[in-house]
């Protein structure tokens, strides 16, 4: 069969840089998915986008679908002849509605029986025909985070569509969406090249494109963007900042990237670099340059779109941009500086925190009477004094200028006016880092006071959001309480802090004035999704996640450390079949009426059974004394060491004995186990494969 | 050669705009934070009228006041507002062309659409769209409104909103709007630095708190009042005058956290409600422009 390549473009107006890359893998992605349904095989796929095009290209489709023999199935053959073998009505009847005559009926033997039949052939269809039904239901489908809606028809897409390649073996696929015809004229780069050009194939697009001054590669950008980058960096002396975020979005923000350097007055120089670095990175989208002793030069890199700035002119219109962006920094930084930070507290009062919660003011009392609380129970009693100071300070820098002028630096700001003012660092640091991590692979406070405020706050936040009833939901979580949640366990991890839950929680709601038995109740189960969450994340197996959760997590971290063994513990020979007695166990024990109540050793008669006994006695101090210095690896493998007496236990006694007291006894015993090995992990969960 | 001074920008792209059918209005007399909010812009996107519009709307933010001391910064700034209903096709090349005609080669210059969608919760509006950069500069806010008064619009308008100061100082290659040439012997500074002065200090310390409350109570009633009366425009300037009185009060830090809410959600029932009656009004005028073909679209040159 001939094949053929599909090449499709759309041309959108300036799509938003995150939504791109998406939106060129849906694209290719929808086609082969429909061209499949068509019994269409494809071969390679190729997808390649810009600001402005999104491009699929699908190579050897087959120009034709392969015809079809279709069999429709009839009356059953006992219905559909008399008894002098002659056909009735009702195979006459369905001979005549498939068009064909009683003399081309065949016989087809299924499970029922002989059944009458016709055997049909089906012409494929031309594939470019189908393709003009096909492709517009298939640009339809792509999915935006948010979308428009432009023209007279309901089609809504991220940005106005304005035109459309579709050429199946070179020829154009006509079709129309959005009042927009395809056809075969591209368009170059919007200064620097030709607004309609004729392709006919996706190596003359790609061709047509590189003429017309547009990368569509994005790769090939991020190449050319990086080395420039590079280059440019080590022409002035300096080595550049890494920012894979930000390459990647310069990349999806220009179709013909050049690199350009520009400089800043020295005396900017003055200023924090957390400041400058986000002027010019999070509001001009440049890159930073550092010497080598990583401080940074008075230099950015700014990415164009064009092939070069001849002229100069964008470079100097880019460093007046920044002048001004600068000099209202500075403005901010030395305006703020005269009102010292502390004494801004009374004026959170007017900053809404959130409308049921309440204002930042408030939000600053309830830390303030969480830190007597916690700080000692997780062993920092020294630092409380400090941590009440920098509760005071933490939420003050929301009423400066510079926060509100660059909101990201919220606590940042905050602590570099207080370490400005000279306190300690162990108060500055704690309001500079309160707001970290801010993601879950991001960095946790480096400074314990800091660690202990970030985690007071968001569990305030976490807290208060269940309070009133804004508990996420699906994809519905307008405050970010799962990221926080995530937060104040990445905290708790990484700084090895041993603390429970269940005491947190319920000091939070006392902030709160609410102590609603169902609130916390909620918050522990949400806990135990974000652990799942976080435990899955860290690459751990699901089972031994379940396995740790379902035996309690109240001390998150204690239940990483039990998860760590367990997870070690699973590979280990023998150590499923442990787990799956280990389930008999358990099984055993729910089914039981009751708990078998004291266990009398008199009672014990098998030898099994006495061995299973004294197995439980000796290994019982060895795993109390492994949890109490958390060491569940020596645990795990005191529990393990039974393994052969229950497998023992299990092939010669039988549990369900005639005599009552006995078997009341045996449960007694196997409860006493399954308490032991729950108080580390429920390894009832584990899953065990069994080879087919 | 481009413009160079502030009043040539504005005669250009006056003159850019006439040849695209563009009814040229005159600056809304009642105070408004921005273009969006004049009646040109807000009601004439409302309903399925075509319409082309283009004008310059002085807009006063009174928070960003800087008693004349910021280089970049002030209460008062001038928007060249533009609306095209239904947005056509080449509405971009436009844009850019009227760029051009402002002298601003694009080869030579890095020019960007980032986008940035534009939503005004006093006015229940929201569209889609971009901020426009020009070496880095934003120079206009380019937006198809999806949403006005709480009314889905259809067909859509294209808005194309010029900062003209900034576009001033890119043009004239300055780093103070108060450098700029207004005209060829007045300076931008000459004619509005005291203005920035007196506002600034009006704004943050001496506006009457009481009386503005006061008066955003009787604007709020008036334009109920108006309302009742089936008097849709004049209710409408009483949303604005409410609009502007709680921007002052917020620049003389009198709204505490619990009122800013309530308030703004005031201002915009008033402006959804302004929204619902203008279009049933236009509705029992059976659409007057909808048959008119002196806003027929011009094909792109």
């Amino acid at each position: 069969m001939e094949k053929s390549e599909l090449v499709v473009e759309l041309g959108v107006e300036e799509i938003p840089a995150s939504m791109i890359e998406d939106a060129a893998r849906q694209l290719a992605e929808i086609l082969v998915e429909s061209l499949k349904t068509q019994r269409l095989p494809v071969g390679t796929v190729d997808r390649l986008y810009t600001p402005r095009r999104i491009i699929a290209a699908i190579r050897d489709i087959p120009v034709c679908q392969e015809d079809l023999v279709e069999s429709i199935v009839g009356p059953p053959k006992s219905v559909a002849y008399d008894s002098a073998g002659n056909p009735t009505r009702a195979a006459l009847a369905f001979a005549q509605k498939n068009g064909v005559t009683a003399s081309q009926l065949k016989f087809v033997q299924t499970p029922k029986g002989e059944y009458l039949s016709i055997e049909r052939k089906v012409r494929g269809m031309k594939t470019h025909k189908l393709l003009e039904a096909l492709l517009p239901s298939a640009i339809a489908k792509i999915q935006f985070p948010k979308t428009m809606h432009w023209t007279a028809d309901n089609f809504r897409f991220v940005r106005p569509l304005r035109w459309i390649v579709a050429l199946f073996g070179g020829k154009c696929v006509r079709f129309k969406i959005a009042d927009i015809a395809s056809s075969k004229f591209t368009v170059g780069h919007r200064f620097l090249g030709k607004s309609r050009i004729a392709v006919s194939s996706y190596d003359s697009l790609k061709n047509a494109l590189r003429e017309n001054s547009v990368l569509v590669d994005p790769q090939e950008r991020l190449v050319r963007i990086n080395a420039e980058l590079l280059r440019e960096a080590e022409a002035c002396g300096g080595r550049l900042l890494e920012d894979p975020e930000l390459l990647k979005t310069v990349v999806n923000l220009n179709e013909m990237p050049s690199v350009i350097r520009g400089s800043f007055e020295q005396r900017f120089l003055s200023l924090p670099s957390e400041i400058l670095i986000t002027v010019m990175r999070e509001h001009q989208k440049y890159f930073c340059v550092m010497n080598g002793k990583g401080e940074l030069l008075p230099v950015f890199l700014a990415v164009v779109n064009l092939q070069s700035d001849a002229k100069g002119l964008i470079r100097v219109g880019h460093e007046r941009v920044l002048r001004a962006r600068l000099a209202d920094a500075a403005f901010f930084w030395d305006t703020d500086r005269k009102t010292p930070l502390g004494d801004r507290e009374p004026s959170l009062k007017s900053v809404l925190f959130q409308e049921k919660l309440g204002s930042y003011f408030d939000k600053t009392q309830r830390l303030l009477a969480l830190l007597p609380k916690v700080t000692p129970i997780l062993g920092k009693g020294d630092l409380l004094a400090d941590l009440e100071r920098a509760a005071h300070l933490c939420k003050c820098d929301l009423i400066t200028e510079m926060v509100k002028e660059f909101t990201d630096l919220q606590g940042v700001v905050g602590g570099l006016y207080a370490r400005a003012e000279g306190f300690p660092e162990t108060v500055w640091r704690a309001v500079y880092e309160q707001y970290s991590p801010k993601s879950s692979t991001a960095a946790s406070p480096t400074s314990d006071t800091g660690a202990i405020l970030a985690l007071l706050d968001r569990l305030d936040t976490v807290c208060g959001c269940f309070c009133v009833g804004l508990i996420p939901s699906g994809s519905g979580d307008p405050f970010a309480v799962r990221r926080q949640g995530n937060g104040i366990l990445k905290i708790v991890f990484d700084h090895r802090l041993s603390v429970s839950l269940d005491s947190l929680i319920d000091w939070s709601l006392q902030t709160y004035g609410r102590g609603s038995d169902q609130t916390a109740g909620e918050l522990r189960e949400f806990f135990e999704g974000r652990l799942r969450f976080l435990f899955e994340e860290m690459g751990f197996s699901y089972d031994c996640v379940n396995a740790i959760l379902a035996a309690g997590f109240d001390d998150p971290l204690d239940a990483l450390e039990r998860l760590r063994a367990l997870q070690a513990m699973r590979e280990a020979p023998d150590f499923l079949s442990l787990a799956s007695n280990f389930k008999r166990i358990v099984n055993i024990v729910s089914q039981a009426a009751q708990d078998g109540g004291e266990l009398q050793e008199a009672l014990l008669q098998e030898p099994a059974e006495r061995a299973l006994w004294q197995g439980y006695l000796r290994i019982l101090p060895e795993v109390q004394a492994a949890r109490k210095s958390h060491d569940y690896g020596a645990a795990l493998r005191a529990l393990a060491s039974v393994r052969v007496v229950v497998d023992e236990f299990f092939k010669e006694v039988m549990v369900m004995a005639e005599d009552a007291a006995i078997r009341r006894n045996r449960v007694a015993l196997l409860t006493r186990i399954s308490r032991l090995f729950i108080s580390v992990a429920d390894i009832s969960r584990i899953v065990i494969e069994r080879s087919a | 050669m481009g413009p160079k001074n502030v009043q040539q920008i504005i005669l250009t792209l006056e003159r850019f705009w006439d040849r695209q059918g563009c009814v040229l209005q005159q600056p809304y007399d009642v105070e408004v934070g921005a273009g969006t909010m004049a009646p040109e812009t807000f009601l004439r996107v409302l309903g399925p009228e075509p319409y082309r519009v283009a004008y310059v709307m002085p807009s006063r933010r009174p928070t960003d006041g800087r008693y004349g001391d910021n280089p970049n910064r002030v209460q008062k700034h001038h928007q060249y507002q533009v609306i095209l209903k239904p947005s056509p096709k080449n509405v971009q090349d436009l844009y850019l062309q009227s760029l051009s005609a402002l002298g601003i080669d694009l080869r030579e210059h890095d020019l960007r659409f980032e986008e940035d969608n534009w939503e005004s919760p006093t006015l229940g509006a929201w569209g889609i769209g971009w901020q426009v950069l020009l070496d880095g500069l934003e120079i206009t806010q380019f937006t198809y409104f999806q949403q006005a008064g709480g009314i889905d619009l259809e067909p859509i308008s294209a808005e194309i909103t010029y900062g003209l100061e900034r576009i001033g100082t890119f043009i004239a290659q300055v780093d103070s709007i108060y450098d700029l040439q207004w005209s060829d012997t007045v300076t931008y500074r000459d004619i509005r630095h005291r203005e920035e002065v007196e506002f600034s200090k009006y704004n943050f310390e001496a506006a009457n708190v009481d009386m503005l409350f006061k008066l955003f109570s009787l604007y709020e009633e008036e334009s109920k009042r108006s309302l009742n009366m089936d008097l849709v425009l004049p209710a409408y300037d009483y949303c604005l005058k409410c609009s502007h009185t709680f921007n002052l009060l917020d620049s003389r830090g009198a709204i505490s956290v619990t009122e800013r809410v309530g308030i703004i959600a005031r201002v915009r029932q008033l402006a959804c409600e302004v929204a619902r009656r203008y279009l049933a009004s236009r509705e029992k005028q059976g659409f007057p422009l909808l048959e008119s073909r002196k806003t027929s679209q011009p094909e792109p040159a």
